[in-house]
C-alpha cells in the first residue's frame, strides 16, 4: 500500500468511525471540549503508530483501545468536574435524547459507562469488551450488570419522586 | 418499570448525535499531522519525507558499517552488515538488527524484532540505527564493530500543561546493544520522532534497562521503569527512592524495593548465572502527580550497611532496577469485605514508614515467624524473612506487638518460594500454611472461620508445587496436617504472548479460632485416579463432583459447572430447605461455578451482604448477565429462594517484565438474588 494509499484509507477509517469515537469518548468522559481532545489526540497516536499495526482488520480495535487510553489519562489528570451532589445541574452543552437516563449514567464509574457504550452501542460482545478494555470477562460482566441495575434504580427512584 | 422500557431507552437514548465539532476536529488533527486524503493528492506529509531521507542515509551508513565490520558474535543469527545488498528489505536481511539478546517486553506494545516487522518499519529502523550511532560517535565512542537493536518502544510524551495534540513529543526508546564482551548490557536510548538521541544510559552491567527520564534540569521524573540484573551478592533488605519534591519543595521517599532472587529459571542458560542477582526497584507512577524529583538517590539497604545510587549520575551502575509496586490493599479489602493481602508476583514490602507497622512491631514478628521456622525444621534463607504484610484487628497498646495478627512473610532464598502466611499470637505463630508457593495469599474470617486460599503459579508443563503443600494447624502442642489441594484442570489464563501463564487455584479452608481437628477423608476422582483427601474444617475443592457421601459430613463444597450444581442440590434437598447458597463463580476465562457450599459463613443475609459491599440485583438482571454464556444459561432450573452469588474475578493487571506475565488481583462482589 502506498503512503498516499495508506492516508486515504486511515482517513476513510476515522471518518466511519467518528460516531464510535464520540460514543467512547462521551461515555468516559462526559464533556465534549475533553471528548474531541481525546479523539484527536487518540486519532493522532494511531496515525503515527499505524505501522505497528500488524492486521488492519483490527484497527477499529485498536483505535478504540487507543482513545480508552487516552480518556482514562486525561481523566486521571483533570480535576474532578463536579460534585455528586450537583450532578442534576449538570449541562451536556448539546442536547441528550434522556435527560434523566443520561443524569443517571453520570453516576456510574466511567469503566461501567464505557462497558454499557460497548455493549449496547458498538456491538461487542462480553468477550471482545474483555479484550478491549484489558480486563477479565467476568469483570465485564460485572459491570454490566451493575451499571444496568444501578440505572434502572435511579430511573425508578426518579419517577417514584416525581 | 417494565423490563423493555428500560431496554429500549438503554439502547437507544443515551447517546446524543456526534456534534460537527467532533467531526471537524478529527479532520484538523489528520491534516495537523499530514494526512492525505483524496482532496489532497499529491501533498506530501512531512514526517514521511524526513523518515525517506533519514532511512537512505541510514541505509547507506550501515553498508558502510557493515563492510568494516568485524568478528561477529557467537549469539548472532542475523545477517552480517553488508549482507542484504541483494534481498528485499524485509525485516530478517537488515544488518544489525536481530533477535534481542534479551527479550525486552513492556506494556503496552514493544515491537519484538525476531517477530519480523514490515517493510515500512526497516526505514525507521535503519534511521534509529543511524541516530545511535552517531550518538556514540558525539560521546566520543569509538566506531562499534555492530549495534544490534535489541527492541523499540514507541514513545509519546505530553508536555506538563495542556494535553492538546500539538503539544506531544513523540519518538522512540531503543534498546541497543554494541558489545558482546565482558558483563556490558545492552543501553536505553531515548530518541526524538527525529531520531536524535535525548538520552541514553550509560554502563549498564547487564539485561534491559530503561531510565528514569531526567527533565531539563536534570532532576528525574517519574513515572518510567529502571531495571536490571546486578552483578553483586550483597543482599538488599530494602530501597527507596528519596528525593525532594521539586513543586512541592518537600522531602519524599517512596519504599519501593524487592529483592528478586527467583529468576534463576531465565539465567540457567547464562554463563554468568551463578553471580548474578535481579533487584527490582518499584515504580512510582505519574498518573496523579507528574512531579519532579530533585536529587534523586536509590538507597538500599544491604546487610553491609546503606548503599546510595545518585540516579542522575550513576543511574545505570549496578545495583539499580525496578519492578512493580505492591502494596497492601487494605482499602480495598474493607470496601469489599474482603481482608487479604496481595502478593501479585513478587515479595510486598512493607511500608516501614507506616506508624501501624513499626520496625520494633514487626520484628517481633519476624522472630515469632523465625521461630516458627525453626520449631517446623526450616532453616532461615540465604535472604532472611520478610514481613511482606500483617493485619490485625483492634488497635495495639501501649506500643505492643498486636495479638490475632496475620502476618505474611517470607523466607528470601534461592528458587522461587512464596510467601506464607502466619497466624501470631501470645508471641508465637498459633498456624501457618507451608508450601503455599503462591503469588496470591487471601484470607477471608467470618465468624471465627478463617479461610486462606490463593492461586499457584503453575508454568507449561511443571508440576503444580500446591500438590505438596499442607496446612498446620497447631493444637494443645500437636500438629495437624491437612493437604493443601488444587484445581487439577488447568487454565490458560494468558494466551497470545510469549510469556503466557497457566495457573491453577488452590483453596484452602482452616478454622482458626477453634482449633478443632475433626477429621474425615473421602475419596475423590481426579483425572481418572482415586484420591484421598483428609478433611476437617479445611475443606477440599476438588475438580471433579464430590460424591453424595461427602454432603453429609457438612461444609463440603461442591465444585463443578453450574448443571453439577444443580444436579447435586436436588439431590440433597439443601435449596428446598431454604438454606441460602454462596456460590462462587469464576468468569475467567470460562465462567463456570466454581464452588458452593451449605451457609458457610453465614455471610448471607441481607444486612450481611449489604455491609459487604453488595448490591442487590434483580433476577432479570442476572438471568441477562447469565444468559450472555451458554454455558451457565441454566438458571432457571434453580429451585426459587434466596441465594447469594459471589462473583470472584480475576482481573487482568499490568504485565510485569520482570515476572514475565501479567499480575492479577481478585475481585469479589456480592450478590442477593431472589428467585421466584
Amino acid at each position: 500500500m502506498s503512503s498516499h494509499e495508506n492516508d486515504t484509507w486511515f482517513a476513510r477509517q476515522i471518518e466511519k468511525m467518528g460516531p464510535t469515537l464520540f460514543r467512547v469518548a462521551f461515555a468516559i468522559l462526559r464533556n465534549r471540549a475533553d471528548c474531541e481532545d481525546a479523539a484527536q489526540n487518540a486519532v493522532l497516536k494511531a496515525y503515527r503508530n499505524l505501522s505497528s499495526l500488524k492486521e488492519r482488520s483490527y484497527f477499529k480495535t485498536w483505535l478504540i483501545r487507543i482513545l480508552k487510553n487516552e480518556c482514562f489519562d486525561m481523566l486521571r489528570s483533570r480535576r474532578p468536574l463536579m460534585d455528586v451532589d450537583t450532578q442534576g445541574e449538570l449541562s451536556y452543552e448539546m442536547a441528550v435524547p434522556d435527560l434523566d437516563l443520561n443524569r443517571a449514567f453520570d453516576r456510574l464509574s466511567p469503566e461501567e459507562r464505557l462497558t454499557i457504550a460497548l455493549y449496547y452501542y458498538e456491538g461487542y460482545d462480553t468477550r471482545e469488551i474483555a479484550a478491549l478494555t484489558e480486563v477479565s470477562e467476568g469483570t465485564v460482566r460485572s459491570r454490566l450488570s451493575r451499571g444496568r441495575s444501578s440505572l434502572r434504580a435511579m430511573l425508578q427512584e426518579k419517577e417514584a419522586a416525581q | 418499570m417494565k423490563k423493555n422500557d428500560f431496554d429500549n431507552r438503554l439502547q437507544n437514548d443515551l447517546f446524543p448525535e456526534m456534534p460537527a465539532s467532533f467531526e471537524s476536529g478529527l479532520k484538523k488533527a489528520m491534516e495537523h499531522e499530514g494526512v492525505r486524503t483524496k482532496k489532497r493528492p499529491t501533498a506530501t506529509g512531512i514526517f514521511a519525507g524526513a523518515v525517506s531521507l533519514l532511512a537512505a542515509a541510514a541505509c547507506l551508513l550501515i553498508v558502510m558499517i557493515g563492510v568494516m565490520g568485524g568478528g561477529r558474535s557467537d549469539k548472532s543469527q542475523a545477517a552480517a552488515p553488508g549482507e542484504a545488498s541483494d534481498t528485499p528489505p524485509m525485516a530478517q536481511s537488515t544488518p544489525g538488527i536481530t533477535e534481542a539478546p534479551y527479550t525486552w517486553d513492556w506494556n503496552p506494545k514493544i515491537i519484538t524484532l525476531s517477530t519480523g516487522f514490515e517493510f515500512e518499519n526497516v526505514e525507521k529502523f535503519q534511521a534509529l540505527y543511524t541516530g545511535i550511532l552517531s550518538f556514540l560517535k558525539e560521546r566520543g565512542e569509538s566506531e562499534p564493530d555492530e549495534l544490534w537493536l535489541c527492541a523499540i518502544k514507541s514513545r509519546y510524551v505530553k508536555e506538563d500543561t495542556g494535553i492538546r495534540a500539538d503539544e506531544y513529543l513523540s519518538g522512540y526508546y531503543v534498546l541497543a546493544q554494541h558489545s558482546f564482551g565482558g558483563t556490558d548490557g545492552p543501553e536505553l536510548y531515548c530518541l526524538t520522532e527525529d531520531f536524535d538521541v535525548l538520552w541514553a544510559t550509560e554502563g549498564s552491567s547487564r539485561g534491559p534497562n530503561h531510565a528514569v527520564r531526567p527533565a531539563e534540569d536534570g532532576a528525574a521524573r517519574y513515572g518510567h521503569f529502571l531495571y536490571g540484573m546486578a552483578f553483586t551478592d550483597a543482599h538488599v533488605t530494602r530501597g527507596a527512592l528519596v528525593g525532594t519534591n521539586l513543586k512541592e519543595k518537600t522531602d519524599i521517599e517512596f519504599s519501593m524495593l524487592a529483592w528478586f532472587p527467583n529468576l534463576s529459571e531465565r539465567l540457567t542458560e547464562s554463563q554468568h548465572a551463578d553471580m548474578a542477582r535481579e533487584y527490582f526497584l518499584v515504580t512510582v507512577s505519574d498518573h496523579d502527580w507528574d512531579g519532579v524529583m530533585e536529587n534523586p538517590i536509590l538507597r538500599f539497604e544491604t546487610e553491609e550497611g546503606n548503599m546510595d545510587v545518585n540516579m542522575k549520575t550513576e543511574l545505570p551502575l549496578v545495583a539499580t532496577v525496578l519492578g512493580s509496586q505492591t502494596s497492601l490493599d487494605i482499602e480495598n479489602a474493607e470496601t469489599r469485605g474482603v481482608e487479604y493481602w496481595l502478593s501479585q508476583n513478587q515479595p510486598m514490602v512493607l511500608d516501614l514508614t507506616d506508624d501501624k507497622y513499626g520496625p520494633e512491631i514487626v520484628q517481633q514478628y519476624g522472630e515469632a515467624v523465625r521461630r516458627a521456622l525453626s520449631t517446623s525444621g526450616e532453616s532461615v534463607r540465604s535472604g532472611g524473612i520478610w514481613i511482606c504484610g500483617v493485619d490485625y484487628d483492634g488497635e495495639s497498646e501501649d506500643g505492643a506487638t498486636p495479638d490475632n495478627a496475620y502476618v505474611l512473610a517470607l523466607n528470601v532464598g534461592d528458587g522461587e518460594p512464596g510467601p506464607e502466611l502466619f497466624f501470631y499470637r501470645n508471641g508465637q505463630i498459633l498456624w501457618r500454611t507451608i508450601g503455599a508457593d503462591s503469588e496470591q495469599i487471601n484470607v477471608v474470617h467470618h465468624n471465627g472461620n478463617t479461610i486462606v486460599f490463593g492461586i499457584s503459579p503453575a508454568y507449561d508443563g511443571e508440576p503444580l508445587a500446591m500438590t505438596y503443600g499442607k496446612v498446620v494447624l497447631k493444637d494443645g502442642g500437636s500438629d495437624a496436617l491437612f493437604p493443601v489441594l488444587a484445581l487439577d484442570e488447568i487454565r490458560e489464563r494468558i494466551t497470545g504472548g510469549p510469556y503466557y501463564d497457566l495457573a491453577r487455584e488452590c483453596y484452602l479452608w482452616m478454622d482458626a479460632s477453634e482449633h478443632e481437628v475433626k477429621s474425615a477423608t473421602i475419596a475423590a476422582q481426579v483425572n481418572g485416579t482415586t484420591r484421598e483427601y483428609t478433611l476437617s474444617r479445611v475443606n477440599v475443592l476438588s475438580p471433579q463432583p464430590v460424591p453424595a457421601m461427602a454432603v453429609e459430613s457438612g461444609g463440603v463444597i461442591y465444585p463443578g459447572t453450574v448443571t453439577t450444581l444443580i444436579q447435586s442440590l436436588n439431590e440433597d434437598g439443601v435449596s428446598a430447605e431454604g438454606k441460602p447458597l454462596l456460590a462462587a463463580l469464576t468468569n475467567m476465562p470460562f465462567p463456570e461455578v466454581r464452588t458452593v457450599w451449605e451457609r458457610p459463613l453465614n455471610l448471607l443475609t441481607v444486612s450481611d451482604a449489604v455491609s459487604v459491599g453488595s448490591v442487590e440485583v434483580f433476577t432479570d438482571d442476572l438471568k441477562s448477565m447469565l444468559y450472555n454464556d451458554a454455558d451457565i444459561g441454566v438458571i432457571d432450573e434453580l429451585p426459587p429462594g434466596d441465594y447469594i452469588l459471589c462473583f470472584h474475578t480475576n482481573v487482568l493487571g499490568p504485565y510485569s517484565v520482570e515476572a514475565g506475565r501479567y499480575t492479577f488481583t481478585n475481585e469479589y462482589t456480592i450478590y442477593k438474588v431472589t428467585l421466584e
